[in-house]
């Protein structure tokens, strides 16, 4: 393979302390090696992300009209709101696919979709700008329109919801890194004209009228929700408040994003629905819920909902290659066909993600590993057009 | 200065605290408060008869004001904290009866909401110079509403799901 990694100096250090993102220096997180993308990669690129986002659109029909959601493992309760808010046609405001291939000659082949609470937003919404000034790189500039696009799309928000008071609430579990991704939309969504605050999760007020969080002896309300809570924690941890959020959708209409549908989306089952879905796309790899027809290659376990690689298995036949621990192993799996990734001449494997917003492809970034499965160890890898 | 004191004895008070109005709800008294402000302007549409011809919302409640045109050209202008002074000095009973005029018009538009009426109610359609600034403010009624700070909520409810804020939960 062709060596497409370029050794720069700087890692956009200088400016990503000053915009308050520090957090993300350490463990040499941030590299100041970049990938060299071409515009034609880049093209497919965001076509593949155009054709993948159709697929799960249409995946998300069929298990509604076919009722999948045992085979999802979605409570009824998440399936209302799934349904709801796919009526409602919320817009999903920004989600990250992933994939092997496309750099160098092989086809792109579509992993996964972080559809609910996908992160590494301000490291690929901004920092990819900060190495690139930095190095006063004389290549194309990355593709990272993530920042403008948000704002665009919160406008739009803003404007269909005209008769709401525009005051939106972010919140997470309170993970510094949940918080300055949540830090990332809500500064984008500051400049299209929100009101905008945070609130870890355990603090938000859910009651009758909306959703409000207490300040002294009064109450503050808030027509909008960003959060980075995956849905599939409220319908494991706290079931009891899908019915108080389908209330509040149908008597108050109060957004939530990403949307409930990004639940089924970030299920990965679905991966399986997709093939079903369309057999034929190179871009869609072979995946079903139990393995036997994937015993004759190399294929990965997965568990249905699992995050940040944990729990993940590699497998030839019965043998398993390589694989990570985590708390999702008692999740049912789903059965992927293995695809390699894109090796330096280290051997390190580097995966592209493109970020949607909207369902418009809106920024390109990568993340490296030095073994067989991306986790939470992987660093974060700048790109330039060239 | 005169015009100043006949169109602050216009308006009306329940509460001398700001825009706060006690109502029962089921049970209860909950306190509404609007935290945005409002601009609102009235013109004279003939001697002592005004009307609402334009409100508009605004983020910063103690900008808020009341632009008043007068039929001889003259315009005047009273910020809410003037409004509240002038309604503490209603000692002067000759001014109350040519102050109807504004007290209802006050009242009925997003104002009222702003010297203790209810914020339940709805906007009064009398109280506007045309459709199309009743219908613009009835809009603004929900906004403030739903923005209005309350001192109380029904069936309050945080999350008791189990988390470690040592882990991300994104992806």
């Amino acid at each position: 393979m062709e060596d497409r990694i370029l050794v720069l100096k700087k890692n956009g250090s200088r400016s990503i302390k000053d915009k308050g993102y520090q957090w993300f220096l350490q463990d040499d997180y941030v590299s100041s090696d970049v990938m060299e993308v071409t515009p034609r990669e880049l093209e497919k690129f965001k076509s593949a992300t155009k054709e993948a986002n159709l697929l799960y659109f249409k995946a998300l029909e069929h298990v509604i009209h076919r009722n999948l959601w045992d085979y999802l493992d979605i409570s009824p309760a998440m399936a209302r709101l799934i349904t709801l808010d796919y009526e409602r046609r919320i817009p999903h405001i920004i989600g990250r696919y992933d994939f092997a291939g496309g750099i160098d000659g092989p086809g792109i082949r579509l992993l996964e979709f972080n559809a609910d609470t996908c992160t590494a937003i301000p490291e690929s919404a901004h920092f990819q700008d900060y190495i690139y000034k930095e190095n006063k790189v004389k290549a194309g500039p990355p593709f990272a329109n993530l920042h403008t696009g948000l704002i665009k799309s919160f406008q739009d928000l803003k404007r269909r919801f005209s008769t709401k008071e525009a005051s939106l609430l972010l919140t997470g579990l309170g993970h510094e890194e949940d918080t300055l991704n949540l830090k990332a939309i809500g500064d984008a969504a500051r400049l299209a004209g929100f009101n905008v605050d945070y609130a870890d999760f355990h603090d938000v007020v859910f009651a009758d009228e909306g959703v409000f969080l207490e300040e002294g002896d009064e109450y503050v309300q808030y027509n909008f929700m960003m959060k980075m809570v995956p849905w599939d924690w409220i319908m494991v941890e706290d079931p009891e408040l899908l019915p108080i959020i389908e209330r509040l959708y149908r008597e108050t209409d109060l957004v939530i994003l990403n949307p409930a549908y990004t639940c089924a989306f970030q299920s990965k089952r679905m991966l399986s629905v997709l093939h079903e879905v369309d057999q034929y796309t190179p871009l869609v790899l072979p995946a079903f819920s139990e393995p036997s027809k994937l015993k004759d290659r190399k294929y990965v376990e997965k568990p249905n909902f699992g995050r940040l690689g944990e729990n993940i298995k590699i497998l030839q036949g019965d043998q398993s290659m390589a694989m990570t621990t985590g708390d999702f192993a008692s999740n049912i799996n789903v059965y992927q066909e293995y695809v390699d990734l894109y090796q330096d001449e280290d051997g390190d494997r580097y995966q592209a993600g493109m970020y949607t917003v909207d369902q418009t492809p809106a920024c390109l970034s990568f993340r490296r590993r030095d073994g067989l499965i991306l986790d939470d160890d992987a660093e974060f890898i700048a790109h330039v057009i060239d | 200065m005169k015009t100043k004191k006949k169109f602050a004895t216009a308006v009306v008070l329940s509460s001398l605290v700001l825009g706060s109005f006690l109502v029962s709800c089921g049970g209860g008294s909950e306190k509404l408060s609007p935290t945005q402000g409002v601009v609102t302007t009235i013109e004279e549409v003939s001697p002592d008869e005004f009307k609402i011809t334009d409100e508009q919302v605004i983020a910063t409640k103690s900008e808020s004001k009341i632009i008043a045109k007068y039929m001889d050209g003259h315009i005047d202008t009273l910020s809410l904290s003037e409004a509240q002074l002038a309604y503490k000095d209603s000692t002067n009973t000759t001014r109350r009866h040519s102050s109807r005029p504004f007290r209802s018009v006050m009242w009925g538009g997003l104002f009222g909401y702003y010297m203790g009426r209810n914020m339940n109610s709805p906007v009064n359609r009398t109280a506007y110079g045309s459709q199309s600034a009743y219908d613009k403010s009835n809009k603004s009624h929900s906004n403030l509403k739903s923005t209005a700070r309350r001192t109380r909520v029904s069936s309050p409810r945080r999350s008791s799901g189990r988390s470690r804020s040592s882990r991300s939960y994104g992806g």
